[in-house]
């Protein structure tokens, strides 16, 4: 059975000093949660660097090859036809689109590999959620959380959270295993 | 704080995360007031007329337009190429500002953006209805067709179809990954349970976990990279459309650089004639400064200085060339010609007006700003006009010149278009943050270090 | 009798047994050439109908729309032009006439002939409908052009406001009453009196069979009178034959043999009749070179032919008779001859006089004075004393007897006959008469006092004071036959069953002398079978004459006149006209009125003016200055808003528009006939134009007095060309030939030093032609110029091309392409394909004309093409220009792009409301479009591939003159060349070749195939 530890810190100093100290510590699964991004907290958190710039560039090789590919199959391969006396391929002329075709699919692999992948979204509801409190994470509260399958882990996360501070430190445990999800 | 930095502080007053949470999210939690509904209601009259000109064109043909032989393209395009052209501000404020750091960006991005998207939707209404037969606009796609004939890639009409689907494509995400932050936040302080839900949808679960800003940060300057290129390349291409035939006015080199300092310049104008009554009935006034205001009268004055470098080039090239059908088309049918007035029109907004912000007190001034945005506005689009219908009407044969008058039909569709953006944007303003709020509050906190309430 | 109904299924066609087919065709595509229907007729197999078979017609045994469905079903089994499938019961069309394959058009020689006026013509027929008219070239008269007004009679035949009904006092009447109405008339007027109170209203038109039938009606009806009237006809011609040469004859002028040829205010180019081969005669003589022709013109206001003058002079045409008379005076001094003639002396001389005068001398027995039919008889007779006395009868101007006669007060006489109760009925048939009568001659209220027969194609005038009213077959429904003008038969064979209900003009004389009740007695083939004087078998020469066309060998011998110069000397001196002329014109688009209906002429830009639905009152620039209208209001859609003038003649007045035309003679208005039809209908002439006629003095006056003032208010006129000077570009080229040196040279506008220059043709042209460099050159084109067997090109002899506008017409017809009315040129959405640019150059008074028609160029590097984002437009191996109908989307981006805007944008559903009879007239082989789509020129590509077909299957190549383009097909001057570029000795390939070639836009590189020849004048040296 998962649970959460959730507490809220006054501010994202606090909050990343609590961090820091938590994760140094010993503590695994530590997530914050902030209304903006705050600097230092990745370094905070330990978090690798995303891995979306890799989807951007094979989004983009893949672009550039369907729309070069698409445009020499149908205007050289399947129907040449003679258009202005010019050739039929004719490579300045399929400059723009597959200019166009590469942003368009790396910025869809971009986005969706964010929503689908990174984020593991769309995720509407989360045990985090049953929290009322909670609300304040997206505006102006600085939350940290705590997720961890084992009772004396929680209750240890607990303790530390009071001790540094925190208000409103929560357990919520989830009853029902959700698929996926990484915090 | 010294005086000057406080004249030109992006944020004043001292605000926190919850006075900033309350004043910019506080207008999609009041209730609509009188003047709200009552703008709208004039404006659905305005969607109304856009309707019914598009079924009268469905209906009957392009005919009921005003274009003709050899005026092929007329408000159709004008209006076309105006609204892509207002459609560059936002991405270009979100991109290239972000890029290049520029703190002010923060404030006006996200209504910049969603003005973006609106007049790409407006923008797009006409290429797509200008046949005058939408339901075969399909064949510009490369489907696999039986008839083994596809698409012709060596149109720029054709560049266009992929450029405007991108950029449109784009932008709408680029805008929505730099929402959902502030869908949450909407999500999180709604009061009744369907609003909770609807927001809910739209934030997707976001819950401001380090990881997702994490990915967040990265992918949203990812975009903005290539948002960047792609909103230079997409007025290029536009531009292209002319510049790859051969009409006189149309068939010239420097048509891309001036093409997009001329959406630039129009998109700025737009903002900020947008921007001035909307920080108002917003009370956003402390978010959106006249800082902000005065940043984007230095581009319009910049950008209007290129586009007019553009217009004298053009000329330039006409004289140097020695082509007659230049000459004439420059020095004889926009100077002198039945739509000379509308060239001359077209010189005072762009040239002349913009030159009022050397001045810092003109540059602060909100009527000022607002008379020069709107003069702008008109200036490029009778610069459009200026390219397609006097370039259109007067080329090579002298047998086949004849005059361009725009039809009920064509006025209709224009005003509707305008009617419809408008409305969009107040509907926006209404159910969206219409200003970045997590950025807000990042760049709030970033300057005022010790901060937190 | 018995008459077995045929069954209700079945589909007759026509008589279409008489095919021409092309020289190149043979049997298996046209069929065998047998005449049967004639032959049933004649025996028990004929119905009551009288002419045709009973059920035979397209349009009686089942609906219209019925036909369509057939049609439409054999057009889709022909695999073109079809795109719904028929809905109904698809019937089998098996009772063809031999020889026809469904699909494959088959032509048929015929003839017409309008206000005395004939043409042999050439029709092709798709399935039993007649769906384009051109001139028959195996004529040797015609030589194969036709006009505009011959392309037009498609849409009279098919028009839907055609009569349908017979009717008696407006109440509807069977076709055997009324027919036997006139039967009764002949019996009880041919026992009172002998008919003394019978009259015949006809149009002159010289029919040797209704001859025969007029002979026949005078046995029974002795006192009976038969007036031959036609508004437009030439009295003074023949008057002044009569003075000088004592008697009527035809002059046939042979200006390919003239070396000087002065125009009298004679259009002699106009395209119509025998101005179709004087054109292609005058053609010929101005091919540059030793012997080219050099052309004086005097004329009021600006013709096509005037257009193509060495040296005009803008005259009043009431002064042109004192011009004459100085002429023969100054001519007299070195002609003997003359001497009895004593002319008038000009005071002063002009040079243009005595240039003439010199250059008339000079080239003798070659020159030639031809004289208009407006100007009196005196004029004509004082040309025929020039010519006589140059010697240039026999020379370049022959005679023969008049094809016809006509009274030159038919209509006057009519009247006070039934005014003093001399006529009792009267039997009108064709020409409306009461709109084209003057208005003080009162002929409606007269009419209406009599019982009066009309047959007519249209619910005119006429017809609504006429007692009895017959619906008329239309020449492409009925048997005949005219006279051309040098006297040869042409005869009229019907095309097609009649649509409606009708009657010819034979039945009705047949119906007078009782001969209706019994049919079989007459037929026309029998009337000639009578009067023939063959010898050996008539049924074969009579299928030979209906094949060709004509009655081989029917000419009139030619007659060499003695000029009576005392005669002459003594002709009447007409009273010069004081202050301002009325100048009548006869209309290049509804000639005498007849036309008025047809949409494609009333858009067909006038040659000169370019104004389209509506006549003007042309005048000069200083007399609309005098008018107080010195500019002409440009106000772009609006068209032009031009002033209104009230002109008063004889004590009629009419509002007519002003129109300003540079070249006008002053204190003169030059007014079109034919127009403002009270009887219009409302979707096509209705409130076009004003009835000139209105202003005659008499049936057959063309000039007058009259009082003009400004109303001071307006009208829109609305042209298809606004901007009237090149601007100093090299589009329309003129060349000015240097008869001393033989070379030509031309003034041409160097933009870098801002100034004309003169420059030698062939050094200027060689910079106008040929591919230049480019960046970006393919390979392939070069490799297609060997590899392909055709490459299409057409050339365009602007030294030729009169402007006349056949080619417009032509091209309307066979290509399906619609008409847009006012309002759409108006707002400049004419759809021509194929347009004439008329520029004027130099001086406002005494401008230079310069036509230049328009087709598609078929650029070898098209800027349409590549600009379409769906390949809808794009360029065949053979250098066509192809537009796909079915894959435009309409983004008008090639309309734009094209340099020479000749694409066209279907702005609205144009062929939405055709009725079923006017879809017949549509050409199967040429898709209609919809909306949204653009379309264009595609050099006939349709008659490309036919002829492709043809010879393929003979294992031939297609040879030189074998594919004709609609356009090339009908002009009059062959101006048009058009064939294959790989065959060196084609045409086209040698004007290709041809140091006056050039190419219009050279330095846009777009190679078009199609080319110009620049036009070269040929001044007096002593004059330019």
């Amino acid at each position: 059975m998962r649970a959460w530890v959730l507490g809220e810190f006054e501010g994202s100093e606090a909050l990343l000093a609590a961090t820091r100290l938590l994760r140094a510590e010993g503590l695994r699964a530590l997530d914050t949660h902030t209304p903006y991004p705050v600097r230092g907290l990745e370094e905070a958190l330990g978090l690798p660097r995303s891995g979306v710039s890799t989807v951007a560039f094979v989004g983009g090789v893949v672009g550039v090859l369907t729309a070069y590919l698409t445009m020499v199959y149908f205007n050289v391969v399947e129907y040449p036809l003679n258009l202005a006396n010019k050739p039929p391929h004719s490579p300045p002329v399929f400059i723009p689109v597959t200019f166009e075709i590469m942003v368009l699919f790396s910025s869809l692999a971009i986005v969706t590999s964010l929503v689908v992948y990174f984020w593991a979204f769309p995720r509407l509801h989360h045990p985090l959620f049953e929290h009322d409190a909670f609300r304040s994470a997206s505006s102006h509260g600085w939350w940290l959380s705590v997720n961890s399958e084992m009772p004396d882990m929680v209750m240890r996360a607990r303790e530390r959270l009071d001790a540094l501070g925190a208000k409103n430190v929560t357990v919520i445990h989830e009853f029902t295993a959700a698929p996926g999800g990484h915090a | 704080m010294s005086a000057a930095s406080k004249e030109n502080a992006l944020i004043t007053g001292a605000q926190t995360d919850t006075s900033l949470n309350q004043s910019l999210l506080g207008f999609v939690w009041s209730k609509p007031t009188r003047g709200y509904k009552q703008t709208l209601l004039l404006l659905s009259g305005g969607v109304g007329a856009l309707l019914l000109s598009l079924f009268l064109l469905l209906w009957q043909g392009v005919g009921v337009w005003g274009n003709n032989h050899p005026v092929g393209w007329g408000f159709d395009i004008i209006n076309f190429v105006w609204w892509i052209g207002i459609g560059h501000a936002g991405t270009l404020i979100s991109a290239i500002l972000l890029l290049f750091q520029q703190k002010w960006r923060t404030s006006i991005n996200r209504a910049a953006e969603a003005m973006t998207l609106f007049a790409v939707v407006c923008a797009l209404m006409y290429p797509t209805f200008h046949t005058g037969r939408p339901w075969f606009d399909w064949w510009m796609l490369p489907y696999p067709s039986t008839l083994g004939v596809g698409p012709q890639f060596k149109s720029p009409l054709l560049w266009d179809v992929f450029a405007i689907a991108t950029y449109g494509t784009v932008s709408l995400l680029f805008w929505y990954v730099g929402l959902i932050p502030d869908l949450a936040a909407l999500r999180d302080g709604s009061k009744s349970k369907a609003a909770r839900l609807a927001y809910g949808v739209f934030a997707l679960g976001w819950r401001g976990s380090g990881r997702h800003w994490s990915h967040w940060k990265l992918g949203y300057l990812l975009l903005a990279g290539l948002s960047t290129p792609l909103v230079l390349s997409v007025h290029t291409i536009v531009s292209f459309d002319f510049a790859v035939s051969h009409i006189p006015g149309w068939h010239s080199a420097i048509f891309p650089p001036y093409f997009v300092a001329g959406a630039v310049f129009s998109g700025f104008a737009m903002v900020v004639s947008l921007m001035i009554p909307a920080r108002k009935f917003m009370k956003l006034e402390h978010v959106i400064t006249l800082t902000h205001l005065e940043n984007m009268n230095k581009v319009i004055l910049l950008t209007g200085l290129i586009v007019s470098y553009g217009y004298a080039m053009e000329h330039f090239t006409a004289w140097y060339s020695g082509s007659e059908y230049e000459w004439t088309t420059f020095f004889e049918t926009r100077t002198k010609g039945p739509y000379a007035p509308l060239y001359w029109a077209m010189w005072f907004c762009n040239l002349i007006v913009p030159q009022v912000f050397w001045v810092k007190k003109w540059r602060r001034s909100l009527p000022v700003m607002f008379t020069v945005a709107i003069l702008v506005n008109i200036g490029m689009w009778l610069e459009r006009f200026v390219i397609i219908v006097i370039s259109l009407h007067r080329d090579f044969l002298p047998s086949s010149w004849a005059m361009y008058y725009p039809t009920p039909a064509d006025l209709a569709m224009f005003l509707g278009s305008i009617a419809f953006f408008l409305t969009a944007f107040m509907l926006f303003c209404k159910f969206l943050p219409a200003v970045a709020v997590a950025e807000v509050k990042e760049q709030n906190h970033a300057e005022h270090v010790k901060g937190p309430a | 009798m018995t008459t077995k109904p045929p069954p209700a299924v079945t589909w007759r066609l026509p008589v279409l047994d008489n095919p021409v087919g092309a020289p190149r065709s043979h049997e298996s595509v046209y069929g065998h050439a047998y005449w049967r229907s004639v032959e049933e007729q004649r025996g028990e197999g004929a119905g009551p109908s009288g002419e045709f078979l009973p059920g035979a017609s397209l349009l009686d045994a089942m609906t219209r729309r019925e036909a369509m469905t057939l049609l439409g079903a054999s057009a889709a089994l022909a695999g073109v032009g079809c795109t719904m499938k028929p809905s109904d019961t698809i019937l089998p069309y098996h009772q063809a006439p031999e020889g026809l394959t469904i699909g494959n058009p088959q032509q048929y020689a015929t003839a017409m002939s309008v206000g005395g006026v004939a043409t042999p013509l050439l029709v092709t027929a798709r399935e039993g409908r007649p769906v384009k008219i051109e001139g028959n070239p195996g004529v040797p008269w015609s030589g194969g052009a036709s006009g505009p007004f011959e392309q037009a009679e498609l849409l009279c035949l098919y028009d839907p406001l055609r009569l349908k009904r017979f009717s008696q006092n407006g109440e509807p009447v069977a076709k055997e009453d009324a027919l036997a109405a006139l039967t009764r008339l002949t019996e009880m007027a041919s026992k009172k009196n002998k008919g003394a109170g019978v009259r015949l209203l006809l149009e002159p038109n010289g029919s040797p069979s209704r001859e025969a039938l007029l002979a026949a009606l005078a046995e029974s009806l002795p006192n009976a009178k038969v007036l031959m009237h036609a508004p437009l006809y030439p009295h003074a011609r023949y008057a002044g034959a009569q003075l000088a040469l004592g008697r009527r004859l035809e002059p046939h002028y042979r200006f390919q043999n003239a070396r000087v040829i002065l125009s009298l205010d004679a259009d002699f180019t106009f395209p119509h009749g025998p101005g179709l081969r004087q054109a292609r005669a005058f053609a010929e003589s101005r091919e540059p070179g030793p012997s080219m022709s050099r052309l004086y013109v005097v004329e009021p206001s600006l013709t096509i032919t005037g257009s193509m003058a060495d040296h005009r002079l803008r005259m009043r045409a009431s002064d042109i008779e004192a011009f004459t008379r100085a002429l023969v005076a100054l001519l007299s001094r070195q002609l003997p001859a003359l001497a009895q003639v004593p002319g008038a002396e000009a005071t002063p001389a002009s040079p243009f006089l005595e240039a003439v005068a010199a250059d008339v001398v000079k080239a003798g027995p070659r020159a030639v004075l031809v004289v208009g039919d407006r100007q009196p008889a005196a004029v004509h007779a004082f040309a025929h004393a020039v010519n006589g006395a140059l010697g240039s009868i026999g020379e370049t101007v022959t005679f023969t007897a008049p094809a016809h006669t006509a009274h030159v007060d038919a209509l006057q006489s009519l009247v006070a006959d039934i005014e003093r109760g001399a006529a009792e009925s009267v039997i009108i048939f064709g020409g409306n008469p009461v709109y084209s009568a003057p208005a003080h001659l009162g002929l409606a209220a007269s009419l209406k006092k009599v019982p009066t027969f009309y047959g007519g194609l249209y619910e005119d005038e006429t017809a609504r004071v006429s007692r009895w009213v017959l619906p008329a077959s239309h020449f492409l429904e009925s048997w005949g036959d005219v006279r051309l003008a040098d006297g040869s038969v042409a005869l009229t064979q019907p095309l097609v069953e009649p649509l409606y209900e009708t009657v010819s003009e034979a039945q009705v004389l047949g119906a007078l002398l009782g001969r209706f009740a019994a049919p079989a007695a007459w037929s026309f083939k029998e009337s000639w079978r009578q009067r023939s004087t063959v010898t050996g078998d008539f049924e074969a020469h009579f299928a030979q004459w209906l094949r060709a066309g004509w009655v081989t060998q029917s000419a009139f011998s030619t007659e060499t006149p003695v000029v009576n110069f005392a005669a002459v000397a003594e002709a009447a001196k007409t009273p010069a006209v004081e202050g301002m002329e009325l100048a009548l014109t006869v209309d290049s688009k509804v000639f005498d009125g007849r036309y008025a209906q047809v949409p494609w002429l009333q858009e067909l830009p006038d040659p000169l003016t370019k104004v389209v639905w509506d006549n003007a009152a042309l005048v000069s620039p200083k007399t609309a200055e005098q008018l107080g209208f010195p500019k002409q209001h440009f106000k772009g859609t609006d068209g032009y808003r031009v002033p209104l003038l009230r002109i008063t003649a004889h004590g009629q007045s009419l509002e007519v528009p002003a129109f300003v035309l540079p070249g006008h003679a002053d204190n003169s208005v030059s007014l079109a006939l034919g127009y403002g039809g009270s009887s219009h209908d409302k979707t096509v002439a209705q409130s076009v134009g004003v009835n000139a006629y209105r202003l005659r003095a008499t049936e057959n006056s063309w000039l007058s007095p009259c009082t003009v003032e400004n109303t001071g208010r307006h009208h829109t006129l609305v042209c298809t060309q606004e901007h009237w000077d090149m601007h100093q570009r090299d589009l329309a080229l003129q060349a000015v030939r240097d008869e001393a040196t033989q070379t030509l040279a031309l003034d041409t506008f160097d933009h870098f030093e801002g100034r004309w220059k003169k420059k030698p043709l062939v050094e200027h042209l060689q910079t106008l032609k040929g591919p230049q460099p480019a960046l970006y050159d393919y390979a392939p084109r070069e490799v297609a110029k060997t590899r392909v067997e055709y490459r299409w090109g057409m050339a365009i002899d602007l030294n030729r091309c009169t402007g006349c506008s056949a080619c417009v017409t032509a091209c309307y017809a066979e290509n399906n392409i619609p008409t847009v009315g006012k309002e759409g040129v108006k707002r400049n959405r004419e759809m021509a394909w194929l347009r004439v640019d008329r520029y004027f150059i130099g001086e406002l008074d005494t401008p230079g004309v310069i036509t230049q028609p328009i087709p598609c160029m078929q650029c070898e590097t098209a800027p349409c093409e590549y600009v379409c984002p769906v390949n809808a437009t794009s360029h065949s191996e053979e250098g066509l220009n192809d537009m796909v109908y079915n894959r435009c989307i309409g983004t008008r981006y090639c309309a734009n792009n094209c340099p020479y805007k000749v694409r066209r944008f279907n702005y609205f559903h144009y062929h939405q409301n055709k009725t079923p009879s006017e879809r017949l007239a549509m050409n199967p082989e040429v898709t209609v479009r919809a909306r949204g789509v653009m379309e264009k020129c595609t050099y006939c590509v349709q008659r490309i591939e036919r002829a492709r077909i043809e010879y393929r299957r003979e294992g031939q190549a297609i040879p030189d003159g074998a594919v004709q383009t609609a356009c090339q097909q009908a002009c009059p001057t062959q101006a048009i060349a058009f064939g294959n570029l790989n065959d060196p000795q084609a045409r086209v390939s040698r004007l290709h070749a041809s140091e006056r070639r050039y190419d219009l836009l050279h330095d846009l590189n777009t190679r078009p195939r199609t080319v110009y020849l620049a036009r070269v004048k040929n001044p007096h040296p002593g004059l330019s």
